[in-house]
């Protein structure tokens, strides 16, 4: 099967000094989760902006399922910002709206079943909710579409470690299976257990690509410690 | 996908314009109040004392305000637009907007669209404002009630419009396509004007740093070379001309103004509009 994911000698720079990201060539399949890991500043978040469009590369090139990120893979990619992109004065309600109209695979029904489990109500504006609560409505309208490729940059990052668990049953219990979730964090410890693939990155530079359980067999530790080991300071 | 685009970007714009229209409403109210003082009265018995003083200069502060907010309020919509634009286009809602499966055009054409009918809505709030300013004026000058000159007024009207659809066969055709002109000139205006913001606020994330200052500055140079294009356009015009300041030459004047304010607006527009496009689809970078 075709990947669904082809990067290739990909190279962006914020200045001369800065490259983000520096000539990464990478093939990511179908049906994974993958961490993309790597200490701050090692160009996860600049990758994963290039994968959705909101930057433009300064050279080499990104295949979505065999398109060029565009209209066409916008509307199979379930992107997950590291920021709250929903105004505030907009109600719960009139963003499920508005994913619905523009999204053809947003189930309304799943996320307003989402929200009812945490009794959150979609009546509620966003600017009225805690800092954690805005965070888990934006991965529900995320999580309730039937996308190819889910790409959720820091999902886990400045919410209580109840929460976190929430965020990864979420995401584990509704991605759709034949997609591929693409994970950026550097708390590997408590995402670790739902990983089946690890990139790591480094000054905008790939280091690793491999499986978790390659990890473990051939280096007899786990992500976390290995992760350790090769960012060393 | 334009016409979600388009209901969207109405939907997050009206509660916006309601308060700008009450604000309108309210300034009329005000700049109407003006003309109760008894300095607009002539044949008031009270035309001496202190508060008689404080009266009429409290209605002359109040007409300093009607005309103050007015203005204001015609550079609130533009502001509001532009600011909207930027924080939706290139802060974290552009987020959204950018990951959403539409192209780029869907997203300009929807904001200038929505953008521009809300400048309408706003200079046809304006004047009639000025109407019933203008109606309120006269009638405390002269004696009569606003609606019996509102009467006159909508008689001669209509005695003016029966003269002009008889007089429509030896209509002059010059007339005709200055009215046109003029009209299209000024149904232009909006959107040209709005896009040549739009366009600022884009040019402003070329740079990485300082861009809501960059975009200011590009605003700058669109209005340099808009003068540049207008002044040496008519400077062609007047060293040209060899019947300099006869009648012919000022119609003549007057229409070269015109035509050159006409094409002025469409190129910059259309090179505003190429710039947004081009820097949201080629050089985009949300920081």
């Amino acid at each position: 099967m075709e990947d669904l994911i082809a990067i290739k000698n990909l190279t962006k720079a914020y200045d001369s000094r800065h490259v983000a990201v520096n000539d990464i060539t990478l093939t990511l399949p179908r049906g994974r989760i993958i961490g993309l890991l790597g200490p701050n500043g090692s160009g996860k978040t600049t990758l994963i902006k290039l994968i959705n469009g909101l930057l433009t590369p300064d050279s080499g090139s990104i295949l979505i399922n065999g398109e060029p990120v565009g209209t066409k893979t916008k509307a199979h990619v379930a992107y997950l910002p590291d920021r709250t992109y929903l105004a505030g004065n907009r109600k719960i309600n009139e963003c499920l709206d508005f994913f619905g109209d523009f999204y053809a695979d947003f189930s309304r029904e799943k996320a307003c079943e989402m929200l009812s489990g945490l009794k959150i109500d979609p009546a509620a504006r966003m600017q009225t909710l805690s800092k954690g609560n805005r965070e888990k409505v934006q991965l529900i309208l995320v999580m309730s579409r039937n996308a190819d490729l889910y790409v959720l940059d820091e999902p886990i990052a400045g919410v209580d470690p109840a929460a976190r668990d929430y965020i990864l049953r979420t995401i584990i219990n509704n991605y759709n299976p034949g997609a591929t979730v693409l994970i950026s964090t550097h708390l590997i410890g408590d995402i670790e257990q739902v990983l089946d693939e690890v990139i790591f990155m480094r000054y905008g530079r790939l280091v690793l690509y491999t499986s978790v359980d390659n990890i473990r067999e051939q280096h007899g530790k786990s992500v976390d410690a290995y992760f350790r080991e090769v960012f060393a300071c | 996908m334009l016409g979600k685009l388009i209901k969207y970007e109405w939907k997050h714009t009206y509660k916006a314009g309601l308060v700008l229209f009450s604000a309108l409403a309210m300034v009329t109210l005000i700049g109407c109040l003006t003309f109760q003082a008894p300095m607009w009265k002539m044949d008031s018995p009270f035309q001496d004392g202190f508060s008689v003083f404080l009266l009429n200069m409290i209605s002359v502060a109040s007409l300093l305000l009607y005309i103050f907010l007015l203005v204001g309020a015609l550079w609130s919509v533009l502001i509001y637009l532009t600011v909207r634009f930027y924080r939706t286009m290139y802060s974290k809602e552009g987020y959204l907007l950018h990951t959403l499966p539409v192209t780029k055009n869907q997203i300009l054409v929807s904001k200038i669209l929505v953008g521009s009918i809300w400048i309408f809505l706003v200079y046809l709030g304006v004047f009639f404002s000025l109407i019933i300013f203008g109606f309120t004026l006269v009638s405390a000058l002269s004696g009569e009630s606003v609606f019996s000159l509102m009467n006159g007024f909508m008689k001669g009207l209509s005695e003016l419009l029966a003269q002009l659809s008889g007089m429509r066969i030896s209509m002059d055709h010059g007339v005709v396509a200055r009215v046109v002109f003029y009209l299209v000139d000024l149904i232009l205006a909006a959107p040209a004007g709005l896009i040549m913001l739009f366009g600022a606020v884009s040019m402003g994330q070329l740079f990485s740093r300082h861009r809501v200052l960059m975009a200011f500055l590009s605003y700058m140079g669109i209005a340099l070379v808009r003068w540049l294009f207008s002044t040496a356009l008519q400077g062609v015009f007047y060293l040209g001309s060899e019947t300099l300041g006869s009648a012919e030459w000022l119609f003549a004047y007057f229409d070269t103004g015109l035509i050159i304010s006409l094409i002025k607006q469409i190129v910059l527009a259309v090179l505003c509009y190429l710039a947004c496009y081009f820097i949201n689809s080629r050089k985009l970078n949300l920081e």
